[in-house]
């Protein structure tokens, strides 16, 4: 056996595990750098070819041709806002000519009407007869035609009443209205 | 233990000279951090806030094509002819003589005699704005008619214009008192149209419009052709 040293530990060795970490720090550098570059470029061209500016440009060129049109553009408006606001009025507007039509069409032969009282929320209507059968009959049309009328909230018999002076009798039917919308 | 460690600019220099190396890579990644807070952050969110303003700006951009559409799409006469119809069942101010022509034609329509009336101005002080609610003006008169000649008086007045609405009536015999309220509407004050809100008549508006029955031979022109604002918008 020859006589040669046999170093058994390990040498550290400094310098290429120095170069190792600064290797991998520049590269890690390098790739910070160039995409912080990259995103940079990309945003300048996102934000050169946004179309912001070609819309505006648009919008401006509409504004001056509705602009010749003024008397027009103000015309349409005005026409859209007032058919606009009629139908709300209409659409508010309790049916009285409808509850009256209802009321009128059941009126039998011997049947008059006598009175008549409207308010926000009601019609009342009085009407006179010889006979309690008509009055009985019209009531009961009055009530039928109502069920099916969504409108209607309620009817009721306000008085019923035989004048001394003649041989008349009078009734009083209130027909309550729904709240309009 | 104690250790006193002296950093003075002999030891500073050692170290210095060690890892110079890594000073430049250190620095670019400092730098580039830096740049990723304060630059390219701030520009995405300002990416994304651009995003929100282009469909904004879009939209606004097809409004305005959709309200040039409607503008070029409708005649000007049929227009003119739909703004004196609906400047008549909605007058621009509080216009007496159509009130009284409604009036008086429901009456000679349904052969009822017209007595004493009323009209309740209100505050004439008041400018002409806007308001949000339809402004009107209440008129109480006395007729003499039975119950079933007030209802059709009742039923024509409401087809008349200007528009109106029965506030109430009561009916005894042969008189009857009656309360109608007649709405009006002030004309938008100039340069209030909204260019991009501007809409062709819907085939169920302009229905409305030819619902609108305007009494012949009647001649309120001067005082119902409505002046429009020619300021641009």
């Amino acid at each position: 056996m020859s006589n040669i040293d046999i170093n058994l530990i390990k040498v550290r060795d400094d310098s290429s595990a120095k170069n190792r970490k600064l290797t991998r720090l520049k590269r890690g550098a390098l790739i910070l750098l160039l995409s912080v570059g990259v995103i940079s470029v990309i945003l300048f061209l996102i934000n050169l070819y946004s179309p912001i500016n070609s819309i505006k440009k648009e919008q401006n060129n509409l504004l001056t041709t509705i602009s010749e049109s003024n008397e027009k553009a103000v015309k349409l408006s005005i026409v859209n806002e007032r058919v606009s606001a009629v139908t709300k009025i209409r659409s508010k507007r309790p049916d009285y000519i409808g509850v009256l039509d209802l009321a009128t069409k059941n009126l039998s032969e011997g049947v008059r009407t006598a009175g008549l009282a409207l308010d926000e929320s009601s019609v009342s209507i009085t009407v006179s007869s010889p006979s309690l059968l008509s009055l009985n009959n019209f009531l009961n049309g009055v009530i039928d035609s109502s069920r099916n009328n969504s409108k209607i909230k309620s009817v009721s018999m306000e008085s019923l009443s035989a004048s001394d002076i003649s041989t008349f009798y009078l009734m009083s039917v209130k027909i309550n209205l729904n709240e309009s919308r | 233990m104690n250790k006193k460690v002296n950093l003075n600019a002999e030891i500073l220099k050692t170290i210095y000279e060690e890892n110079k190396e890594f000073l430049l890579p250190i620095g670019v990644i400092f730098i580039s951090i830096l740049l990723l807070i304060f630059f390219i952050f701030p520009e995405f969110n300002g990416y994304f806030q651009k995003r929100e303003a282009v469909l904004m700006e879009q939209e606004k951009l097809n409004n305005l094509k959709e309200s040039l559409s409607a503008i070029s799409s409708i005649d000007d006469s049929i227009l003119s002819q739909d703004l004196e119809i609906v400047s008549r069942a909605l007058p621009p101010n509080k216009d007496f003589a159509a009130i009284l022509n409604a009036i008086s034609q429901a009456a000679s329509v349904t052969g009822v005699s017209l007595g004493d009336f009323e009209f309740q101005i209100g505050d004439i002080t008041k400018t002409n704005t806007t308001p949000a609610s339809t402004p009107s003006i209440k008129i109480s008169l006395n007729i003499t008619a039975d119950t079933l000649s007030t209802v059709a008086f009742l039923k024509e007045l409401e087809k008349s214009v200007p528009i109106s609405q029965v506030a109430g009536a009561k009916s005894s015999g042969s008189f009857a008192s009656i309360e109608v309220v007649f709405y009006y509407k002030p004309f938008p004050p100039q340069g209030a149209t909204d260019p991009e809100k501007i809409r062709p008549v819907t085939a169920a508006n302009q229905k409305i419009i030819d619902d609108i029955e305007i009494p012949v031979g009647l001649d309120f022109e001067s005082q119902l052709i409505p002046q429009v604002t020619t300021t641009p918008l």
